[in-house]
């Protein structure tokens, strides 16, 4: 009961965070000239009607006999409806309203992200953050396991034996993980991975397992690709028509439920090199915080009392002291977690994988087309409604594991 | 937020006069080896430093004393005359970087516990400073580690000071206490739960016996009652939990019955469960081998690298064979009875030092706890084991003058059932007077003077010892001043020449500042380290 | 037992210096920093990179674009006559072809490829020199001077040719292996991609060659080469001095903040660790990239102003503004816990002013958790430039800013799509020192700075227990 208050109490911690959030989000977006804000909400203006979101337009447009220009009475109703013309705090309120019932503006089809991802144009820039979502989501769980795994007994044995061949790897590992850059260290390894798989198989061009290729934008509409690598090269016929069920929107998970386990595999090879690379830049930090924490923690009382108890020493250092460590652990998992979310849209861009931080990637590019302000802040909002999330699985796990936050 | 309440007057639970586990399979076969049989542990010329930016701090520099069966032994001083680190010396709980234990020899159950010191560390000087570098052998101060840990807990159990930070804060009460037992006492208790018979016909006459006790509501006879159902089952703390129930019940006895019966529902072990809990038997029995093994290293002075890799053999063996235990499901469903048993366990522990509500307790965690529980939990743990030696470091120095009578009665009373020798540090004399022997007295790392305690009290001989019992306030000479010794604590990185005591003894002589003065015999089993007195040098 | 008042004195006033625990405290942690070996390595490599930081700023090092001559089918060789008067004639024959001209310079244009073989023509009264040789056509145009001088016993009349330097229209060019160089400054490149220059170190004679690290291009076929060594260079103070300044002033603004928020408590220290939570929760990069769009777009539609000038300075001024809840809240925890120090107390009790105690004691007491973050801070935004250069985003007036960050990124850029375009038909040209060289640099800047900070690190935290 104790530990659902305690969760209730975080959770109100965090709305204050959301608002300020969207706050912010609201202040740059009202930065912007009142058109690219018409175009961020309502999307490009139609192909024969390009004057549309001007203020000023040809009298002619509106009478056929008038001359000069007139006031635009498109543009004067869209502004209303957008709120253009009133006071600042009103016009935050209604961001705040549309923020939070999720109507986040529409992807215009001229810019960068419209361009690259044609069947994104001009669809509500939720259903597209929708379709891309589960990719991203699935690249965050692989890379975080990939982070536990590898960081915790590593930086726990670092601990253990400090100055030793273990902890000396460990620091190397963490020292250079931490000076590669992300761009750097993925550009290596894809040439990597090119260079010993052969010219012809480029990893995202033709993934090495599936030399039959990426998934084209069909996946936007639920198809499977077109043919796996170890399961015989052959579908069955129905999985190609582009009428799959996706229950779950997330493919791994999709591919099981169906019972193509190898296709669930192939989701998951597809994106382990992403992962390890995200993973390696993140264990970086984290590992010196986690020999720290246990360094901290293997000094207190109770883990000498534990030995005076006469407790095998593996035990002390699993039990008491590695259990008490997990709190830092996760609490500092949680912190830099903004941190792990930001490099995405550089790891995904590289690697081609199409999840938010992809498309977040290309519509700021901005080469020869504008920037598409919608999806930049829907992205953005995206990206932020999952740190908070996380910073509230985080608290959920830090009540679990230690009683005195729970129990008061 | 603490749950402090008075200690129960009632009885704790009888039980018969234990033998002290903890010594005698662990003795050698008598030889002429072994110590006269009244001394239980020995410590001669402990010394240990600690290697610190500043220099080598010297804590301990030629410690002797000896602790007797039954007694216990006083070690007083001020604070940072090395009383902890003589106590965590013995069993090397000292930090190992900055501390380490330099020389001399612990004899306990004829073994020497610091056997192999010499090769685990090199000391190499840094020039131009009081600096020195400290360079160990990773390996065998594990090895050490390992080897003490046959002796902790079993044999010498430690309580601390700070009762609030020496508990593990995210385990409950009863997982730490039953990690204790399950360590000590492991064969005990899986063998009774493997023998449990709750069909055995005596069972239903038991409870029948119990629900009509209850009914008259005497708590004495309910207990017994309990007990009674215990044995017809054939686990004891079954009897616990009888009572416990029967108390939770109140005026509501008829539902004693079958809240008895679904408790003893649980004890059924299935065929999968008694093999797990053979398994961890074997485990725990080849735990016990090790601890043998090691004790004879110690012993005999030479490694057995043979017998122990063969031990490690049939321990991996052991696990392989318990590998599918280890699933998460199965685990817990496996474990309960194990759980249950030292649940129930801790519960008469927390009974037997004299805490009120021990379930609620036991279900607790340590931060719930006042600090006087916490350390009643702490002598329950240490003492689970019926020690042979309990090493309590200034346990009342963190209480309330009140709860530091009802811990030192408790320690007393426990000390008369168990058996136990007990080396009480403290740097409060009216503790000593009240519950020691024998009295060490400790000055900046070395023992000035040590005898009975009533000897020491009416005739303290080293300056040192004079000092502080005359500094002790007396209600009945109101009108003396308030005297004390003049100086302060030495600096131990550079302790003085001689006799450490001299910069502040009023009868400093010029000897005293050249060589450190032997201990004299100037009474019955009363010794001094004092150019003063001329006896003949204590042998050792 | 004597016991009489006068054994016990006051202590002996110190005479002399007054021993200053500050100093031991710095004497300390120096003494540990000196052990680490890693953190002496990381200190020697960032010492020799201010130094060379130094010396980058005050000679001034070239860093324009040389242009890239294109090679086409035919190039043009010209001839130059040096020292015979103007308006004498004189011709070349080259390929079956020959010139005659009054005027300086002869042109011919040839195929690239082979060698062709050129005689110039006879003038009396002066001798050729070369008057016969062969020349290689390449990517580039030729000039080869023919110096006449007077054979002995002529008169000379009129006016003679200025002596002419030797000029080629574009000063770095580039020639397929197998051919013979055009000229000096003509690099051989590999035969597909003729627009990427490998370091030019040779081993005998041992030396580095104009270009040591190689050229820096913005892909296949432009026009413009840059030379990376110099860029490396120039790019050191840039990289330092950018890194440096974003984190000192967003290191004071967390301190000051920190200090406030830790202090003050109540209102004002909930009020800004919302603040802080709002700041930390957004992603960083997001929020600058999104900064920088956002005003850029402004200043482009409305104020009309070059968006590349200001993009540099809400770089910075984005980093900063992001930078501070970091260390905000690291000061915080720090503050929460040198308040309840009984020396703050007894500031407190004898009087002294909140701001007085916040700045004399406080602050220099909460310190010591911020060196580490910044030293590790120091490291990390020449990658943060990297990051944006890398996702496209251009923030410096001139696409090729010689910055660490900045390179490193155009160089990886380069790589790849080299490698997957050019590389999935077969024999390509890899531009590897273009990721090689300047990854390396960021790496072993970033690489000291976290070696320097982790030695910090375990020299400052009294829990390590030496």
């Amino acid at each position: 009961m104790r530990m659902w208050i305690y969760i209730v109490r975080r959770l109100i911690l965090l709305i204050p965070i959301i608002i300020g959030v969207m706050t912010i989000t609201f202040v740059l977006l009202s930065a912007l000239p009142p058109r690219q804000q018409l175009v961020a909400h309502f999307g490009e203006p139609p192909k024969q009607k390009p004057w549309l979101y001007n203020p000023q337009i040809p009298c002619s447009y509106l009478n056929a006999s008038q001359k000069g220009t007139c006031d635009n009475p498109y543009y004067t109703a869209l502004a209303a409806k957008l709120g253009l013309n009133l006071p600042l705090p009103e016009q935050w309120a209604q961001y705040m309203y549309r923020s939070l019932t999720f109507q986040w503006g529409e992807v215009s089809n001229d810019s960068t992200a419209g361009q690259t991802v044609p069947i994104a144009q001009g669809q509500p820039v939720t259903t597209v953050l929708a379709w891309l979502l589960p990719y991203t989501l699935e690249l965050a769980v692989l890379s975080l396991a990939i982070i536990l795994i590898v960081a915790i007994p590593l930086g726990n044995l670092s601990a253990v034996y400090r100055n030793r061949p273990v902890d000396q790897a460990a620091r190397i590992m963490s020292f250079s993980g931490y000076a590669l850059p992300a761009f750097l260290l993925a550009s290596l390894l894809l040439i990597g991975f090119v260079l010993a798989l052969g010219p012809a198989t480029g990893y995202f061009v033709h993934s090495p397992w599936c030399p039959s290729g990426e998934p084209t934008y069909n996946e936007f509409t639920g198809s499977w690709p077109q043919q796996g690598c170890f399961a015989n090269n052959a579908y069955p016929s129905w999985l190609n028509s582009g009428t799959i069920s996706t229950p779950t929107g997330f493919p791994t998970l999709d591919a099981a439920i169906h019972g193509q386990y190898w296709l669930a595999l192939d989701t998951i090879f597809r994106i382990l090199l992403p992962a390890l690379v995200i993973a390696f830049g993140t264990i970086a930090g984290l590992l010196r915080f986690v020999r720290n924490s246990m360094l901290e923690v293997m000094n207190l009382d109770f883990v000498r009392t534990a030995r005076s108890k006469g407790v095998p020493e593996k035990t002390v250092v699993k039990r008491h002291a590695g259990r008490n460590s997990l709190n830092v652990t996760i609490t500092v998992l949680g912190l830099t977690f903004a941190f792990f979310i930001g490099g995405f849209p550089i790891i995904e861009d590289v690697f081609k994988l199409k999840g938010v931080g992809y498309i977040l990637a290309i519509s700021v590019q901005q080469t020869n087309a504008p920037a598409d302000f919608g999806l930049i802040f829907g992205s953005t909002l995206l990206f932020t409604f999952i740190v908070v999330i996380a910073n509230i699985i985080v608290d959920v796990l830090y009540a679990y594991l230690d009683p005195r936050v729970r129990l008061g | 937020m603490a749950i402090s309440e008075p200690p129960s007057t009632e009885s704790p639970l009888p039980s018969e006069p234990r033998d002290r586990a903890g010594i005698e399979d662990l003795a050698a076969p008598a030889d002429s080896t072994a110590p006269p049989d009244d001394v239980v542990l020995e410590v001669q010329d402990l010394r240990t430093y600690f290697f610190t930016y500043d220099g080598v701090v010297k804590a301990l520099d030629g410690v002797t004393f000896k602790i007797r069966r039954g007694e216990t032994t006083g070690l007083v001083g001020e604070t940072g005359c090395g009383k902890s680190v003589t106590a965590f010396s013995i069993t090397r709980l000292i930090s190992d970087p900055p501390g380490r234990v330099m020389g001399g020899r612990i004899t306990f159950a004829g073994a020497n516990l610091l056997w192999d010191l010499e090769h685990e560390a090199r000391f190499v000087p840094v020039k131009g400073t009081k600096r020195v570098k400290v360079k160990r052998s990773f390996r065998r101060v594990m090895a050490a580690t390992e080897r003490l840990a046959a002796v902790r807990g079993k044999s010498i159990a430690t309580i601390f000071q700070e009762p609030t930070q020496a508990m593990n804060p995210i385990f409950s009460i009863a997982d730490q206490l039953g990690e204790a037992l399950l360590l000590h006492r492991g064969i005990e208790i899986f063998d009774a739960l493997l023998a449990v018979t709750p069909d055995d016909p005596e069972v239903p006459a038991a409870i029948e016996e119990l629900v009509t006790t209850a009914r008259d509501g005497n708590r004495e006879r309910l207990r017994a009652a309990a007990l009674r159902v215990g044995d017809a089952v054939h686990l004891p703390s079954f009897g616990i939990q009888a009572f416990y129930i029967a108390r939770a019940a109140g005026t509501d006895t008829e539902s004693i019955r079958p809240d008895i019966e679904h408790a003893m529902r649980r004890l059924r072990v299935s065929g999968f469960q008694k093999g797990f809990l053979r398994s961890q038997r074997r485990l725990i029995g080849l735990q016990d081998e090790t601890n043998k093994v090691h004790m004879d290293e110690m012993r005999e002075g030479k490694s057995m690298g043979a017998a122990l890799r063969h031990i490690r053999r049939q321990r991996r063996r052991e696990r392989t064979a318990r590998f599918y235990y280890g699933v998460r499901g199965v685990h817990a469903r496996v474990n309960r009875p194990l759980k249950e048993e030292l649940f129930w366990r801790t519960v008469g522990t927390l009974e037997g030092v004299s805490i009120a509500n021990p379930v609620q307790v036991a279900r607790g965690y340590p931060h719930e706890l006042s600090g006087g529980m916490l350390q009643r939990v702490m002598i329950a743990m240490a003492l689970s084991a019926e020690p042979a030696i309990l090493l309590a470091d200034e346990p009342t120095t963190a209480l309330d003058v009140t709860i530091q009578a009802q811990i030192l009665e408790l320690m007393r009373e426990l000390k008369h059932r168990v058996g136990t020798s007990i080396l009480l540090i403290t740097h409060d004399l009216a503790v000593i007077a009240e519950v020691a022997d024998r009295v060490c007295v400790m000055y900046a790392g070395v023992i000035v003077e040590q005898g009975p305690v009533r000897d020491i009290f009416a005739r303290p001989l080293h300056p040192y010892a004079q000092g502080l019992l005359a500094s002790i306030p007396r209600v009945d000479q109101p009108n003396k001043e308030l005297s004390s010794i003049p100086g302060s604590v030495p600096d131990l990185i550079d302790p003085p020449s001689g006799c450490r005591f001299h910069p502040r003894c009023p009868y400093a002589m010029p000897i005293c500042k050249e060589t450190r003065p032997p201990m004299t015999v100037e009474g019955p089993e009363h010794t001094v380290a004092c150019y003063l007195y001329k006896g003949p040098v204590a042998s050792e | 037992m004597a016991t009489d008042s006068s054994t016990i004195s006051a202590p002996e006033p110190v005479r002399g210096r007054r021993p200053n625990p500050r100093l031991d405290q710095y004497k300390r942690t120096w003494y540990f920093l000196r052990r680490n070996t890693l953190a002496i390595f990381g200190l020697g490599v960032i010492f020799a990179l201010v130094l060379v930081a130094i010396y980058a700023s005050t000679t001034s090092i070239p860093w324009d674009g040389m242009p890239l001559c294109n090679s086409t089918n035919n190039q043009v060789v010209t001839f130059q006559e040096l020292g015979l008067p103007s308006g004498t004639s004189w011709s070349v024959t080259m390929d079956g072809v020959t010139q005659t001209s009054t005027g300086v310079n002869i042109s011919f244009s040839e195929p690239s490829g082979p060698t062709y073989l050129y005689t110039i023509g006879n003038v009396s009264g002066y001798s050729a020199a070369p008057s016969r040789g062969s020349i290689g056509v390449g990517g580039v145009p030729l000039q080869v001077s023919i110096r006449f001088t007077v054979a002995p016993g002529t008169a000379i009349s009129g006016r003679l040719s200025p002596a002419a330097a030797l000029v080629l229209p574009c000063t770095v060019c580039t020639y397929a292996a197998g051919t013979p160089s055009p000229g000096p400054n003509c690099y051989q490149t590999p035969k597909n991609n003729p627009s990427v220059i490998a370091p030019t170190v040779s081993l005998s004679p041992p030396g580095l060659g104009p270009l040591p690290m190689g050229a820096l291009t913005l892909g296949p076929g432009t026009a413009y080469f840059y030379n990376l060594f110099n860029g490396l260079l120039r790019g050191t103070d840039y990289s330092l001095l950018l890194s440096v300044s974003i984190v000192s002033v967003g290191a004071m603004l967390g301190l000051i903040i920190g200090a406030i928020s830790g202090y003050w408590g109540g209102v004002v220290d909930e009020a800004i660790m919302r603040l802080v939570d709002i700041f930390l929760s957004i992603p960083t990069i997001l929020f600058v990239i999104i900064v920088i769009a956002v005003v850029t777009t402004t200043y482009q539609t409305v104020l009309g102003l070059s968006l590349l000038d200001t993009r540099v300075f809400l770089l910075i001024g984005g980093f900063m503004v992001v930078w501070w809840p970091f260390y905000a809240r690291i000061v915080r925890s720090q503050v929460l816990v040198v308040r309840e120090q009984k020396y703050v107390e007894a500031a407190r009790a004898s009087g002294a002013s909140r701001s007085r105690i916040v700045l004399r004691h406080i602050i220099p007491n909460s310190m010591y958790p911020i060196f580490i973050q910044m030293s590790l801070d120091v490291g990390t935004i020449p990658l943060l430039t990297g990051f944006l250069v890398f996702l496209g985003f251009n923030i410096w007036p001139t696409p090729y800013f010689p910055e660490w960050g900045t390179i490193s990124a155009i160089g990886t850029l380069n790589v790849v799509q080299a490698f997957l375009g050019a590389c999935e038909s077969g024999a390509c040209a890899i531009p590897w020192w273009q990721l090689f060289f300047p990854g390396l640099a960021l790496f072993l800047f970033a690489i000291s700075v976290n070696f320097l900070s982790d030695g910090l690190r375990d020299a400052l935290d009294p829990r390590l227990r030496r």
